[in-house]
């Protein structure tokens, strides 16, 4: 099955871009690639939480605000969507990725995945962007129930309507079926729920092409959700 | 049984089901073509026919939906062939064994692990494991709901953990063995069969996990730690349900089959040479369970004990006890000094430990006013009848010299 892997971390800890402590950071990434490849079903870098927007639905216009949907020390650093058997093996898995040895990774059971990858020709070369469904958790967040087939229909009328700038998204379980890897001293630290310090991801996210920011803002207002923060992609490797 | 049915079912849910159906079954035939010769063996296979019932009729209706989509002529392909059916009887003890390792899966919160276990691997009913933590049933009716979905939806597997894991999946295991123990042992309010049942049910998995588990001493530890305070259970209340304190305990009652399987199993997991917290916790039980008398007891051995077992698991409590070891190997002076390093831990703020072991030594070095106002202190925060009625009583020999 699948496994959103959520990466998090006190970002002000983390090092910067461009110094050698970054450069150590990221060949560590380049080895849980390697190790991981045959498990890697997606994965994106996200650029800092200062550089996210926030969109809220309520009764009238969407409401875009600079910065994440909530100011909290540990942001969101970085995803990937893992193949694995059993919540062990995507353990397994999640234990060796950097972000667990001085942040944190989330594990969160799939419910879809899908990723059009190259498919999505024409704005190939356009920025890319994550957008993360927030919000309270209701009713419709609940797999195999009428609220959560009415919230999937209202979902691919969004990619109908937006067509080629969704590149990939997937749904994930409640919050209730999370569990956090962290790595200390060695011991892997496994417990149950979300990171306690963090804002948790509702009900999933999408992958954007966009050629800037104002479009992706307007094709992720599209998007039928509570709330949405959008991250721009660090497009590292490749 | 519900451990093995739910191995071959592969869903825990579906296993539950089955055994609450064979009973269900039981109530209505039992009463009209008498009682089974072997009740157990009659309920066990009902539920897995139940199961196998089941599992045929979602098979079924799998294949007729996929026929429905695949094959538009009616009939549809013909049924699948009927699982094979176990017929040796009793649960094998490494399925119970599995059943345990999931229940205590780490990616589970501590109270739905004790929850799960009592539920699934002992069998005690929602409202049982209710009463027993003292909490409203829908309480745990939910944590066990949603326990349960996040076994099937995270995908936690049934298994014990292969060895490089069992580092850091073992703990989890033990440590919720032994609150179920402790739950039934600590206190003494709240249902005493139930209470029983909770102490009873801790040292048969403890029992288990060493059976299957014999190279782990830490387990071996546990299952002795068990045994050497169980051995104390019928004295440490008095007739009237007053807490009887181990120091005016009537050592005859103690159950001396207990201390000395306890004892033996403390032996075979020290000669491992792999100490830990609960071989060192049982070897202060040990020494408290074979002294002839409280004044007899070896107490410069046990502060050295407790000293230990604050290097490997550092904890305020465990320099409360220790205070008291010193206390009668050092006099309570020194007993005191100990105590006063910890008064200001955060973790003790809320329990009527500190104050009460302060009061105790300030008691026995005669300052009887600071005694007094030590268990008033311990008294506003003590939450038992016993405990309080016990305070009250020390409370007023202080009050009245």
């Amino acid at each position: 099955m699948r496994y959103l892997a959520l990466l998090g971390g006190d970002e002000a800890a983390g090092p910067a871009p461009g110094t050698p402590e970054f450069d150590t950071m990221m060949e560590g990434y380049m080895r849980f690639g390697e190790a991981a490849a045959d498990a890697i079903v997606g994965g994106e870098a996200l650029q800092e939480a200062a550089t996210a927007t926030t969109i809220r639905h309520g009764d009238a216009e969407p409401l875009v605000t600079a910065g994440p949907y909530a100011e909290t020390v540990e942001a969101l650093g970085g995803l990937y969507v893992l193949d694995a058997d059993t919540l062990d093996d995507a353990i397994e898995l999640a234990r060796q990725i950097p972000a667990a040895l001085d942040g944190w990774v989330s594990l969160r059971p799939m419910v879809e995945w899908f990723d059009q990858g190259s498919q999505a020709s024409g704005t190939a070369d356009a920025p890319r962007y994550v957008a993360f469904i927030y919000g309270k958790e209701t009713e419709g967040d609940q797999p195999d129930t009428p609220a959560w087939d009415e919230g999937l229909a209202a979902h691919r009328r969004f990619m109908d309507a937006v067509g080629d700038a969704v590149q990939a998204g997937g749904a994930v379980h409640p919050i209730a079926t999370a569990t956090t890897v962290q790595v200390r001293d060695g011991d892997v630290i496994v417990s149950d729920g979300p990171f306690a310090e963090s804002a948790e991801v509702v009900g999933g996210f999408y992958v954007l092409r966009a050629s800037d920011r104002d479009t992706a803002v307007a094709v992720a207002s599209q998007i039928p959700a509570e709330a949405i923060e959008l991250r721009p992609i660090m497009e590292v490797g490749g | 049984m519900l451990a093995t049915l739910a191995r071959q079912l592969g869903d825990l849910d579906a296993a539950e089901d089955a055994v609450q159906e064979a009973y269900v079954e039981a109530m209505r035939t039992w009463p009209r073509r008498g009682v089974p010769d072997n009740p157990g063996a009659w309920i066990t296979t009902t539920a897995r026919n139940r199961a196998v019932d089941r599992v045929r009729r979602e098979s079924r209706r799998e294949a007729k939906e996929k026929a429905a989509i695949t094959n538009p002529e009616p009939g549809g392909p013909p049924d699948p062939p009927d699982p094979p059916i176990d017929a040796a009887d009793p649960e094998p003890a490494d399925d119970q064994l599995r059943l345990i390792f999931t229940c205590c899966h780490p990616a589970l919160a501590p109270p739905a692990q004790v929850a799960l276990t009592l539920r699934l691997v002992c069998g005690l009913q929602t409202v049982e494991i209710a009463r027993a933590f003292l909490q409203p049933e829908a309480t745990v009716a939910q944590r066990l709901v949603r326990a349960k979905a996040k076994i099937r939806t995270a995908a936690i597997p049934f298994r014990v953990p292969p060895a490089h894991l069992l580092p850091e999946r073992l703990p989890p295991v033990l440590a919720c063995i032994y609150l179920v123990f402790s739950e039934g042992y600590a206190a003494t309010a709240g249902d005493e069969l139930v209470r029983r049942e909770l102490c009873d049910e801790g040292i048969r998995l403890g029992r288990l996990v060493v059976e299957l588990m014999p190279d782990e001493p830490e387990a071996r530890g546990l299952l002795a730690l068990m045994l050497l305070q169980d051995c104390r259970r019928d004295a440490r209340v008095s007739p009237g349900g007053d807490l009887v304190l181990l120091e005016d305990q009537d050592r005859s009652r103690w159950d001396y089959d207990r201390v000395a399987e306890g004892t033996a199993e403390l032996e075979r997991a020290l000669r491992r040479l792999r100490p830990g917290p609960y071989q060192l916790q049982a070897a202060i039980a040990g020494l408290h369970a074979t002294a002839a008398s409280w004044a007899d007891t070896d107490w410069p051995q046990i502060a050295a004990l407790y000293a230990e077992l604050a290097r490997v698991a550092p904890s305020p409590v465990v320099e409360l006890n220790r205070a008291v070891a010193v206390a009668f190997t050092e006099g309570p002076a020194m007993g005191l000094e100990v105590v006063d390093a910890v008064a200001d831990d955060p973790r003790l703020a809320r329990t009527h430990l500190l104050p009460a072991t302060r009061a105790d030594l300030l008691r026995r070095l005669g300052r009887q006013n600071e005694a007094a106002d030590a268990y008033r202190a311990a008294l506003a925060l003590a939450r038992t009848g016993p405990e309080r009625s016990f305070l009250q009583r020390r409370l007023d020999e202080v009050a009245s010299t």
